[in-house]
């Protein structure tokens, strides 16, 4: 009778609004997995990875991230003050709430457990006991951090919120500059966004840097996957408009002059990708010389500049500009496949940012209408 | 003095407020109006947070033509202030007060002024709604502002913060550079405690 009661709104509460919520998301993976590989291929790729008991880490890392996915996501429900009342759940039984959880976790994770099921199926008929093993084991693991983490968030209400001693000797001894502030901002906000975003980033860079070692390609090559790299930021970049103009929108009545809010944009974004200039200084291909460095930096600077000033002329939601980004890869990839000049395309992003900020960052201004839901206000 | 010509706003096409012309001169100004008639609105305009049309310069500084000098010359408390959890009261204070030019020793007196002091090195996650509110009161002082709009400034403060912010308001307006500040209130303002120099109505998109 209990479980009837709370059942429902913990289905509801996480495990519907996190298919909705990220409907999207799904819509892409399945679209890009039944568009650009067949059946066999599917079969191929998926013995591949259970052919080797260390090959089945790399669908366990797709799978982390996955858990990473759902887990910020239930922590930001958790926080939201409308969901206040769910942590009448404490109440319940011991065992009752973790079985309750288990089945949301179960929900959540519907995707990664069919696929799951699909290399397990693919490692019995090619007798990988072994793969079969470590995969259930990672299967569970995943399952059972993500009831695990579920359970102690609905806890934390209940439980004094301490600041840790290093927070407080931080706070007591440093004065943060705005790009510290934004970078702990965005990593407290949007770990697990960053951390996907930088791993992704890191590999394709890494991956192409090394391709240069095997094959004789120009610089458009890594332009290409630069472009690209930058462009799967551009989720940091809204962050960073959230931040400046809407949760420290005091910065707004400032007196900063506008080249200096743009140095400190700048800095704030090459402090957050400290890793990836990092990662290309060391492995930048030896074919390609300093001035193509220097290009290949300053073309991931223009684009997130370019994509900051986009978003001051057009606020819009976070879907809408994302749809924006996607067109705006593609296009980036194919004017630079067909050689057309890289300094070039540096000099009108360089342009468009440098006027776009002079022109739109005072006029900047995300109206959204009242919600018309029935706690809405009109 | 501050003035305030053609101004209006719209959101989504509706208008909010619209003020042909408006001068204010240094001294306390209590903007009153019921909730949603766009006391804020016209707040958030006047301190350059939101867009708006016309012109409104602080003693001949244009929000338009010299937005820095302007935001020098103009600070803002909000109704509701609201920081990011993980922020300390002194990175905001030093951060706000190193861009509006304001001394340490001055940051510090307000903040003590305020009891802000108290709670200094402790992240915003831990204030109360009280405690944020002073916190947006002490920075609303720092620098040397030509214009402080204070929107419900009164609303959560303890009796302590409240005298002591009327004597930051008298401290001011009476010197010998008066300055003008604007605020709102739901609640009525005793003369006897702050002498209001002029009271200003906003109703039906108009202000009188």
């Amino acid at each position: 009778m209990t479980s009837n009661v709370y059942g429902p709104v913990l289905r509801k509460s996480f495990a519907n609004r996190f298919f909705e919520e990220n409907a999207l998301f799904f819509f892409f993976v399945i679209g890009a997995a039944g568009g650009v590989m067949s059946g066999n291929e599917h079969v191929a790729l998926a013995t591949f990875f259970v052919s080797y008991p260390i090959l089945t880490l790399i669908p366990a890392f797709l799978w982390a991230l996955y858990g990473i996915k759902i887990i910020t996501f239930n922590h930001r429900v958790r926080s939201e003050p409308a969901m206040a009342f769910i942590h009448a759940l404490t109440l319940a039984p011991a065992k009752q709430k973790v079985s309750l959880l288990f089945i949301v976790a179960l929900t959540q994770s519907l995707p990664v457990l069919i696929y799951g099921a699909f290399l397990l199926l693919i490692a019995f008929r090619i007798h990988m006991e072994t793969s079969m093993l470590i995969v259930t084991a990672e299967l569970l693991v995943l399952l059972l951090l993500v009831t695990l983490d579920l359970y102690l968030t609905l806890h934390r209400a209940g439980k004094e919120n301490k600041t840790r001693w290093i927070k407080r000797l931080m706070d007591r001894t440093l004065i943060r500059s705005f790009p510290q502030l934004f970078l702990e901002s965005v990593l407290r906000q949007q770990f697990g966004l960053v951390l996907a975003v930088k791993i992704f980033n890191c590999l394709i860079l890494f991956g192409i840097c090394k391709l240069y070692e095997y094959e004789s390609y120009d610089i458009r090559f890594l332009a290409m996957g630069s472009a690209l790299t930058w462009a799967t930021s551009m989720p940091v970049i809204y962050q960073f408009v959230n931040f400046e103009n809407h949760v420290l929108s005091l910065t707004r009545n400032l007196p900063i002059p506008i080249g200096r809010r743009m140095l400190l944009f700048l800095g704030s974004i090459v402090l957050v990708y400290l890793p990836e200039y990092v990662l290309l200084a060391r492995n930048f291909p030896a074919a390609l010389n300093l001035l193509d460095f220097i290009q290949i930096l300053m073309l991931g600077l223009a684009i997130q500049a370019a994509g900051y000033c986009f978003l001051l002329r057009t606020p819009m939601s976070f879907d809408r500009f994302s749809q924006f980004v996607f067109a705006a890869a593609l296009g980036l990839v194919v004017i630079i496949l067909f050689r057309f000049p890289i300094y070039l395309l540096l000099a009108l992003a360089c342009a468009f940012s440098a006027y776009g900020y002079q022109k739109y960052f005072y006029r900047y201004e995300r109206y959204e209408p009242p919600s018309q839901g029935p706690q809405g206000v009109s | 003095m501050v003035t305030i010509r053609e101004f209006s706003k719209h959101y989504d096409n509706r208008l909010i407020l619209a003020i042909p012309v408006l001068d204010l001169n240094p001294g306390v100004t209590w903007v009153k109006g019921e909730n949603g008639t766009g006391k804020t609105t016209l707040f958030k305009s006047l301190a350059g947070i939101i867009p708006c049309e016309g012109d409104i310069s602080v003693n001949t500084i244009s929000l338009t033509n010299d937005p820095i000098a302007y935001r020098l010359r103009v600070n803002y408390s909000e109704a509701e202030p609201v920081y990011p959890t993980f922020l300390t009261a002194k990175d905001l204070v030093r951060f706000v007060g190193k861009a509006k030019g304001a001394t340490v020793d001055q940051q510090d007196r307000y903040c003590n002024a305020l009891g802000v002091d108290e709670y200094f090195i402790k992240p915003c996650g831990t204030y109360s709604s009280g405690m944020l509110k002073k916190l947006s009161l002490a920075m609303a002082f720092l620098g040397n502002p030509e214009l402080i709009i204070l929107d419900e400034p009164l609303v959560t403060l303890d009796e302590r913060s409240r005298n002591s912010l009327l004597i930051l308001v008298k401290e001011k307006t009476g010197g010998k550079e008066p300055i003008t500040i604007l605020l709102s209130s739901h609640q009525l303002l005793d003369p006897g405690i702050l002498s209001v120099d002029r009271v200003l109505e906003i109703k039906n998109g108009s202000i009188a």
